[in-house]
């Protein structure tokens, strides 16, 4: 059922062209040079340092390294990421 | 960054969360609805972070029943500044005090200058403004407006024309047109001269008019004594002038109490000084009641002036003389000389100036009950001579 469901959304998201993050509830990752990343649609910060952020997501987990991290602003779905950043991983489970 | 807006007006602070694992922290504020900044990472447990003041409370529930501390920094924006302003009671007095206060003097008013009039008047228009309650000290506010302080003048002053009230800041400003009472029209018009008493004429000066008496005539009230009509054919009047001399005579009573009191100051004094604004006064210097039994009281006020601008504050200083009454029994000579020099002074007063007392004599002198009374018949030299207006073809 939520497999079906699955693919009635990418269906929508490809046919009827409407922004794929909101059709398929997946994580928006937006960068700016090396400095700013602007993460909207995570489910959670798992861990935070100066050199490395773990968030969740629907499909795994969002990693990020880098130097001098420094979260800008944090809402319950969205976070922006100050810092340098060098590599933007996604890992599945 | 939206949520960000407004951070001044708002007011945040900053936390510093301790704890294993201080991310869950934050992750839970965050999922609360709490805005969340500025998260740096101190030490493996330690973080910092920046919340609004308004979501102090939300995180306080969130760390009730957990593990973490949170320790709370020095906050900013308005309602720390203003809780800082509201601490400081004795400069919120100062500057309320000062605020009435420039308020008070600002209505104060500080001047009063009076233009274009006699000084005469003006002395009668400053009297007057001042029994409205106009003067250097009053308080504006308690004052009627410029229109009504005019009307008022004008109504009570007959002598006045017009007059201009003007308010310019702390100074009232007024302006005098003074009537000319004197009618020009009537100083022209034909008249005779008349006499105003009955007397004996010793010597005239007819200046314009034909005499109608002579020297050594004696004269009723009302006689003419010059006529403006200058030839028995004349239909056309002249105004006559001229002085007319007659002796006249009067019958005076007077009495004088033959027991004389004297009042003498003993040389002791006191003074007392007092500030006075309006009709308030202020004592500054001198206390306690005055005990003498017999006093006389002087006053001196002066105005007080800054870099000669004159304030509204007088200084006024009063000072208590103490008296002693003497009583001394006159003569009976000594009283009749002081009745008659009072009985002839009392009636050089009625008198046109140029008048004199050529003879007098005691008719009748009595003493009874204390006082010298004295009846005196005088012989006086005066002008008797008064214009009286002839109205012509009526």
């Amino acid at each position: 059922m939520k497999k079906w469901q699955q693919q009635i959304r990418g269906w929508m998201a490809n046919y009827l062209e409407l922004p794929s993050d909101v059709m398929l509830d997946l994580p928006r990752v937006t960068t700016i040079g090396d400095f700013h990343v602007y993460i909207e649609n995570h489910n959670g910060l798992m861990h935070f340092s100066e050199q490395e952020i773990r968030l969740k997501s629907r499909k795994g987990i969002i990693k990020l390294t880098g130097e001098g991290f420094v979260l800008k602003l944090m809402l319950s779905e969205e976070i922006l990421v100050e810092g340098n950043v060098q590599a933007v991983q996604f890992i599945t489970d | 960054m939206k949520p960000l807006q407004a951070r001044f007006l708002k007011g945040t602070i900053k936390l510093v969360i301790l704890g294993p694992n201080p991310e869950l922290f934050i992750n839970n504020c965050a999922r609360q609805g709490v805005i969340i900044w500025d998260v740096r990472k101190l030490k493996d447990d330690k973080l910092s972070a920046c919340i609004y003041l308004s979501d102090l409370h939300k995180v306080k529930r969130i760390r009730k029943g957990s593990q973490y501390k949170v320790g709370l920094k020095r906050g900013q924006g308005l309602p720390y500044v203003l809780q800082a302003i509201s601490n400081q009671k004795p400069l919120w007095l100062a500057f309320l005090l000062t605020a009435f206060l420039l308020f008070m003097i600002s209505n104060i008013v500080w001047s009063i200058h009076i233009e274009g009039l006699p000084q005469e008047l003006e002395t009668k228009v400053e009297k007057q403004l001042k029994q409205y309650g106009v003067e250097p000290g009053a308080i504006t506010f308690r004052l009627d407006d410029t229109a009504a302080i005019q009307q008022k003048l004008l109504d009570d002053i007959p002598e006045l024309l017009w007059i201009g009230v003007q308010k310019k800041g702390t100074a009232y400003l007024f302006e005098g047109v003074e009537k000319t009472l004197v009618d020009k029209e009537e100083e022209k018009s034909p008249a005779h001269l008349v006499a105003a008493k009955k007397g004996m004429i010793i010597s005239m000066y007819i200046e314009k008019g034909k005499p109608m008496v002579d020297i050594h005539d004696f004269v009723k009230k009302g006689e003419i004594l010059a006529s403006g009509q200058l030839d028995e054919r004349d239909t056309k009047l002249v105004r006559a002038q001229g002085n007319v001399f007659a002796e006249t005579w009067y019958r005076l009573e007077v009495s004088v109490p033959m027991k004389e009191t004297l009042h003498t100051t003993t040389g002791n004094n006191e003074q007392r000084y007092h500030l006075r604004i309006g009709s308030f006064e202020f004592p500054v210097w001198g206390w306690g009641k005055i005990e003498y039994s017999l006093v006389k009281k002087e006053e001196d006020s002066s105005q007080l002036s800054i870099f000669s601008k004159e304030l509204p504050f007088y200084w006024k200083k009063s000072t208590y003389y103490e008296m002693n009454r003497l009583e001394k029994n006159r003569t009976k000579k000594d009283s009749i000389r002081i009745a008659r020099h009072q009985a002839k002074m009392d009636l050089l007063k009625r008198l046109p100036e140029d008048s004199k007392i050529v003879q007098e004599n005691i008719l009748h002198e009595e003493v009874d009950s204390g006082k010298v009374k004295l009846i005196l018949f005088v012989k006086v030299h005066e002008n008797i001579a008064v214009t009286k207006n002839v109205n012509q073809g009526v």
